[in-house]
């Protein structure tokens, strides 16, 4: 599903990150790691956020240097602390995430319905709590027909009813259409939540399978 | 109270100095250097006589020492809402009011400053020269700027934060689509709009200047396509307020399946929109051949100005630099008269630079966790 390609990425002369060659098949993958491992720039360099040397491939072919249009439409992203412009309303970011994505025509919701959301999505960003702005941050990333899903620290700031629901729509896509998913989290998963492929850690500027 | 004092200097009349060090510095060096060395003061001693005895001039350096306190009241406002002060909300008016306004008088007084002391220096020369009643006004009016600030911040440190209220045009628009491509135009209009302002006048203080300093030969294409570079120079500051919101606000965009084409193709569209009354001005005044020439070559030359920004990142000073040195080439090439090649040259370079940048640079918020 998803391939790294001599992947390396450095702030200034810093090497932040390193994984010459890692393969991930289909599946749901928790990602490990302490404060500051590098977890947050991993996936911001899969969703194409930043800049990193070497590659990354979708499904052995799309290429995210090569293919950059066809790599974002299959990979969505959801920042650990995602930062919208406050002057617009969460149904405008919907509308522009359903248009940019390809998403069906009233996809959202389904999603905006289970996470409690209809009371507020149309008000500003800018009047929303870090809550409700990270229900909307998850709810976009799971718009259009993405192969990859990938959740920064998708545990913080969703009270516990959140979460569970939060794991329904994963194990239902993951289910249903075959999206995988990369989570990250320094906090444990609840057991048998999620039916987890495997688990990796970021350690020493690398990445790893755990066991 | 004293600590109340510290506080407010160190957050507001600091602050208010580091953002506007460098105009300060520009209107000293004016005054400074307005007249040769010998007679600076002799100069300025007249300056102050004339404030102190002529009604006329002291009204005006009235309005002027007005506009300067609007500036701080606009700065310090901002600040107060910006959400890293909020602290004050729930600290600062625990203190009495008598207190909270001791210390906001202070506070404004050392913003005002340079004003404050030019102020009293020039009432010093007044009563020395026996003037008493123009004076006088002078210190009122300095200590009513320094009392009426003072009631307007406390004021707003004592109402209630109103998360909710949202400029007209964002109430207006509030059923239309909102393309990607128009969210930095809402973000200028909605929470840039003195900068907008500030540079539209300029921008008509520039055409007229230009034209009026040309006027033996304004029908000339040269002298339209200096205006037009001088114009659209005078924007940068509104071009880097635009990559800033991108690099901070619309970050999360880079995840979005969008071409470069039709990002670049977005910022034309951005500074089009932004451009408006400049196209409006071009078209009634020339030839539609010759509007639509000028109009490409600002369009062009704001693209540029855009796309510089990829290269070096959010760096104001080298990106002042840049802007000065570009306009001196571009200023010789329109001299000889290239206006059309110009165009195609200016957004092609731009588009190099966009293409080679863009997706090889990371966002301006980075946290590494």
């Amino acid at each position: 599903m998803l391939q790294f390609v001599n992947f390396s990425k450095r702030y200034g002369s810093y090497p932040a990150l390193k994984v010459d060659s890692l393969k991930l098949e289909k599946g749901i993958y928790w990602i490990k790691g302490i404060n500051g491992s590098g977890k947050s720039t991993l996936l911001k360099s899969i969703a194409g956020i930043l800049a990193f040397e070497g590659d990354i491939l979708l499904d052995g072919q799309i290429s995210i240097k090569k293919q950059p249009v066809d790599y974002r439409k299959l990979v969505n992203f959801a920042e650990a602390e995602p930062v919208f412009p406050e002057f617009l309303t969460g149904t405008e970011m919907i509308a522009l995430f359903t248009d940019a994505k390809d998403a069906p025509k009233g996809q959202e919701q389904a999603y905006l319905k289970s996470m409690n959301m209809q009371s507020f999505v149309d008000r500003p960003i800018g009047t929303y709590s870090s809550g409700m702005l990270k229900k909307l941050s998850l709810l976009l990333a799971f718009l259009g027909n993405p192969k990859l899903i990938l959740l920064d620290e998708p545990l913080i700031t969703i009270d516990t009813a959140s979460l569970a629901v939060l794991n329904t729509w994963i194990r239902e896509r993951y289910e249903q259409e075959g999206t995988s998913f990369l989570l990250s989290s320094h906090q444990m998963l609840e057991d048998g939540s999620l039916p987890l492929s495997a688990e990796l850690l970021v350690e020493e500027q690398s990445l790893k399978f755990i066991g | 109270m004293r600590s109340l004092t510290n506080v407010l200097l160190k957050v507001f009349a600091n602050g208010f100095f580091r953002v506007h060090a460098g105009i300060l510095l520009f209107i000293f060096l004016a005054m400074v250097g307005v007249v040769p060395p010998q007679y600076l003061i002799g100069y300025h001693k007249a300056l102050m006589l004339s404030m102190g005895s002529n009604l006329v001039m002291m009204v005006l350096v009235f309005a002027g020492w007005l506009i300067y306190t609007v500036k701080s009241w606009h700065y310090v406002s901002g600040q107060i809402f910006s959400g890293r002060q909020h602290f004050l909300f729930y600290s600062s008016n625990a203190f009495s009011k008598q207190q909270q306004l001791r210390s906001w008088c202070i506070t404004q007084a050392s913003i005002l400053s340079p004003l404050i002391i030019y102020g009293l220096i020039a009432v010093g020369v007044s009563f020395a020269n026996h003037y008493y009643a123009l004076p006088l006004c002078i210190l009122a009016y300095l200590s009513a700027l320094v009392y009426l600030s003072a009631v307007i911040y406390t004021r707003q440190i004592n109402g209630l934060i109103d998360g909710s209220s949202q400029s007209l045009l964002l109430r207006l628009s509030s059923k239309w689509r909102k393309p990607y491509f128009s969210l930095c135009i809402y973000h200028i209009f909605d929470a840039r709009k003195v900068p907008y302002l500030i540079t539209k006048a300029l921008s008509w203080l520039i055409i007229t200047g230009v034209f009026w300093v040309f006027a033996d030969v304004k029908t000339d294409v040269r002298v339209a396509g200096i205006a037009i570079l001088a114009v659209v120079t005078a924007h940068v500051v509104l071009v880097f307020e635009e990559r800033k919101f991108e690099e901070t606000k619309l970050s999360f965009s880079r995840n979005l399946p969008y071409s470069l084409m039709k990002l670049f193709m977005n910022f034309i569209g951005v500074y089009f929109v932004l451009l408006i009354p400049e196209t409006v001005w071009l078209f009634s005044r020339f030839s539609p051949i010759m509007a639509f020439e000028l109009f490409l070559l600002g369009l062009s030359i704001i693209m540029l100005f855009h796309c510089l920004l990829y290269w070096f990142g959010l760096n104001m000073d080298k990106y002042l630099q840049w802007a000065l040195g570009l306009f001196i080439v571009l200023f010789w090439v329109i001299m000889f008269k290239l206006l059309w090649v110009l165009a195609p040259i200016n957004l092609g370079i731009a588009y190099l630079i966009f293409q080679k940048n863009y997706r090889n640079h990371d966002p301006l918020d980075l946290r590494i966790s």
